[in-house]
């Protein structure tokens, strides 16, 4: 026994650049991991999207601190918190979300693409009062958000938020969007898959009419739309949302 | 007056805003959209036409720092010079107030209220003629106590501008009075000289001042003097590059002095490369064997990636008098064996200091990007423009530790490129045709463009892959001038089975397009592809006759056909072709170019920069990319493919 004990110690004595190359390799996965057990695997980003105007950086300040401030101009970066939601401050142990405003200039939607991986869930941010002048670029975008998931490996669900219902009669109810949106999808399935564009699979059942119900059951993204309104802070829907894709815990 | 100024950060929120007049329409979002967001942030001003009313003029300044954008609005018919100055004073007394989790900053109205008073007061004073004398001197006073560093520096140079004009005339007012003159003066005619650009200025201004010296004949001698002079002041100082222009100026003086000076400046400048690339040029007398030396002593990876092409280090070879690019990466080798400092400085990299990006510290990465672009064809004067508004975005933020700040100019102009290049307008054109179908219309396309790019047989091609997705199809043979045009398209529509519309030569183009729309409505078809006479951009003819046939026909869509091959060129055809036929047109509403057709994509390798040109000068995205000769060949642009191969 002491014979290897001793045999062992020479062997660590001789070894110890290795032993301590070990430890070092062993550490930095330590870190790897609290680093992972932190951040957790699934990420807890969710996407403001939508086109320009529809009111995604001011519910993102409402989120973020309860309040629109001094109103907003047009985006020009992307801005990324994680932060506790306004309605919840106060409570204890709960679940931090980063919220991702990405401008809704066409220039820059496609910066939403590196996030992906880490998001949780998309609020798709519509004007429902300028809804019909916007509506083939709205679908347009929604279509290369829905392309984009499908090819992703995890499906996170989108919300499409149907701002300013404020405007009383101006303003077009979810449900319209949504059969508008679909309509126009329907026609963007057909006409997109020509020159290069048809490598990308189809989205909704193929040979159906599109519908979010088919891309839900096809693709596994869940698609629903709620009124809203930024500037009255009614966000319930919103919130609610949020916590369905990120958890409290 | 000034009509309105607000202060918000890139993401949106706003800060802070004052205004005299409630504004018409919306210039603050047409801004951003429409300048920021292009990539034109490096231009002075911009103008903004509300639905009603005389249009504004809105100037700007950026703190990338903080990420904040200050914007001043103003009527254009007022010519408001304080406009620059009071931007930069706010900038720097808003700056000291902000947090980034503060959004009431009520009290800054005072602050401002001040300095807009006192910016007018200046004017004022400036304008009444009596009072020019008094009133300089005074502005000249109050100039010096805010910023030093800016407006000092902005002096200095004006000053000896000012001698210098004193000098050429008889007048003899003291020196103090003639600098504020000079510096009025160019506050109206050129206003982009304060807007903060000195370094630009005056960093070109220093490399070809010293590239003069080191062909002079005591170079040698100077050199050496220098190099010591450099070791030794390490990083001191780099903010007094624009003296040297200075000192251009009065470069006419004695012998002794000139010595004295100069030796000055490149000791001030030593810590950039753009500093020793001069020493390479006079020392260098075989220009092959120096630059692959610095190659392998230094590491810095742009640098290394760059060189191993071999066509680009024959270039450095070829150019190396003229090209000041080449000399900055051959630089580094020669001050090489400097204290850490000066190493960390010449590799580019920033040692996590708390200060933002400099001007002068991006100048060269930035150069040498330029000059990348330009090899990939893109047009100077694009280059120039994009390299500005980088510039104007980078100066002032603050990079991570260690991080080369060649990697972050690189980053930030990648970044640009693909905001560019990524269509802002829909390019689908096949949802426009059902659009079309749906209103019972013919969807009219028509290709213009200059002699020989390719319009008919791009034309074919689109017919071709209109056919492939069950669309119906009709030519019209609006080329009434070249010898065999109809009979070019007799043949393609013969082999693809498409009505061809024709009136045989020497008609008017438009009447025959007209027709030819009335035809494809009789014969149900879904699109017109008006073929038209290839025309040089300037033949005024030519384009009047175009411009008519566009207005009277009201096409869906009017496809620009450029080759890829094109270079400078570009630039000018796109900018004549739209403003021709904004300029002929006759209704209120002219129909410029919609999109671009860019050919010949296949013949080109990497140097893709015209793709990059037209969609900057047009702001129209290409819509298809011609690459081959067959009728499948053509495709969509690969925007992720251009950036890559225009920064390979």
């Amino acid at each position: 026994m002491e014979q290897f004990l001793d045999g062992l110690g020479v062997h660590l004595g001789e070894a110890r650049i290795s032993t301590l190359a070990f430890f070092l390799v062993l550490i930095l996965l330590l870190l790897g991991l609290i680093q992972y057990l932190i951040t957790g695997p699934k990420g807890t980003t969710i996407l403001l999207l939508g086109p320009m105007g529809a009111g995604k950086t001011t519910i993102y300040l409402q989120l973020r601190d309860g309040t629109k401030h001094n109103g907003t101009v047009t985006s020009m970066q992307v801005t990324s918190e994680s932060c506790q939601l306004a309605s919840e401050k106060g409570g204890r142990k709960i679940r931090p979300v980063t919220l991702v405003d990405i401008p809704g200039h066409p220039r820059m939607r496609h910066r939403f693409e590196a996030h992906t991986p880490a998001t949780r869930g998309i609020i798709f941010v519509i004007d429902s009062a300028e809804f019909l002048s916007q509506k083939t670029d709205i679908a347009e975008q929604l279509y290369e958000v829905i392309t984009n998931l499908a090819a992703a490996r995890r499906k996170p669900p989108i919300l499409l938020a149907c701002n300013k219902s404020d405007l009383g009669a101006k303003a077009h109810t979810s449900d319209f969007i949504r059969k508008r949106i679909e309509k126009e999808v329907e026609q963007l399935r057909t006409t997109r898959r020509s020159l290069g564009e048809g490598q990308q699979g189809v989205i909704g059942i193929e040979g159906e009419v599109f519908s979010m119900a088919a891309l839900e059951k096809a693709q596994g993204i869940k698609v629903t739309a709620e009124s809203v309104s930024a500037l009255d802070a009614d966000l319930d829907d919103v919130t609610g949302f949020i916590r369905r894709c990120v958890p409290r815990r | 007056m000034l009509d309105h100024f607000c202060v918000f950060t890139k993401g949106g929120a706003l800060l802070w805003t004052w205004q005299m007049t409630a504004l018409r329409g919306n210039p603050i979002d047409a801004l951003v959209r429409t300048c920021l967001l292009e990539e034109r942030s490096g231009d002075d001003s911009f103008t903004y036409s509300p639905p009603a009313g005389v249009p504004y003029t809105l100037k700007w300044t950026l703190h990338n720092g903080l990420g904040l954008v200050f914007v001043a609005v103003y009527q254009r018919s007022l010519k408001l010079l304080y406009v620059d100055a009071l931007l930069k004073r706010v900038k720097a007394d808003f700056s000291v107030q902000y947090s980034p989790k503060r959004f009431d900053y009520a009290a800054f109205d005072e602050t401002f209220r001040s300095a807009l008073r006192e910016a007018e007061a200046q004017v004022d004073a400036a304008k009444r003629p009596g009072a020019i004398q008094a009133g300089l001197q005074g502005q000249n006073l109050r100039n010096r106590k805010p910023g030093q560093s800016g407006t000092g520096r902005y002096e200095r140079i004006m000053s000896t501008e000012g001698d210098d004009s004193d000098d050429d005339e008889d007048s003899s007012p003291p020196r103090s009075d003639a600098a504020p003159v000079k510096q009025l003066n160019d506050l109206s005619l050129g206003p982009k000289a304060s807007n903060g650009n000195n370094g630009s200025e005056a960093a070109p201004t220093t490399d070809k001042d010293s590239e003069e010296d080191g062909k002079g004949g005591e170079a040698a001698f100077d050199v050496t003097k220098l190099k010591g002079k450099g070791k030794r002041g390490l990083g001191g100082r780099p903010m007094k590059a624009p003296k040297s222009k200075a000192k251009e100026k009065a470069a006419k003086d004695t012998k002794k002095t000139e010595g004295k000076k100069k030796a000055q400046r490149r000791w001030t400048q030593s810590g950039s490369e753009a500093e020793d690339k001069e020493l390479d040029f006079s020392e260098k007398p075989d220009g092959s064997a120096v630059p692959s030396e610095s190659e392998n002593g230094f590491g810095s990876a742009p640098d290394l990636r760059l060189k191993s092409r071999v066509d680009v280090e024959d270039d450095d070879e070829l150019d190396d008098d003229e090209a000041e690019p080449s000399a900055d990466q051959n630089g580094g080798a020669q001050g090489g064996g400097g204290l850490l400092s000066s190493f960390v400085g010449k590799l580019g990299m920033s040692m996590g200091g708390t200060a933002g990006l400099t001007r002068q510290e991006i100048q060269p990465a930035l150069v040498q990007l330029k000059r990348k672009l330009m090899e990939r064809n893109v047009a100077e004067e694009i280059a120039e423009k994009l390299c500005e508004s980088v510039a104007a975005n980078l100066v002032g933020q603050k990079l991570g530790s260690f991080r080369l700040i060649s990697t972050a100019v690189k980053e930030a102009l990648e970044a640009a490129l693909t905001r560019i290049l990524t269509p802002k307008r829909s390019i689908d054109v096949l949802r426009e045709v059902h659009a079309a179908r749906a209103r019972g219309k013919p969807y009219t396309m028509v290709f213009v463009g200059v002699n020989g790019v390719g319009k008919s047989t791009n034309l074919a091609k689109i017919a071709y892959w209109l056919l492939q997705n069950k669309v119906k199809v009709m030519i019209a043979a609006c080329d009434t001038f070249r010898a065999g045009a109809v009979e070019q398209l007799k043949t393609h529509c013969a082999r693809l089975n498409v009505p061809l519309y024709e009136r045989g030569y020497e008609k008017d183009p438009a009447k025959v397009a007209f027709e030819a729309i009335r035809a494809a409505e009789r014969a149900k078809c879904d699109v017109l592809l008006v073929d038209t006479a290839g025309r040089m951009q300037d033949n005024e003819p030519l384009m009047r006759a175009l411009s008519g046939l566009i207005s009277l026909n009201e096409p869906d869509l009017v496809l620009f056909v450029g080759e890829a091959l094109v270079g400078n060129d570009a630039v000018d055809q796109l900018t004549k072709f739209g403003q021709r036929l904004a300029d002929l047109a006759t209704g209120p509403n002219p129909h410029t170019i919609d999109g671009i057709l860019l050919t010949k994509f296949d013949t080109i390798d990497d140097k893709v920069g015209a793709a990059l040109s037209m969609v900057y000068t047009s702001g129209a995205p290409i819509m298809f990319v011609g690459c081959g000769q067959t009728y499948p060949d053509l495709t969509r642009l690969n925007v992720k493919a251009v950036v890559r191969s225009l920064l390979k």
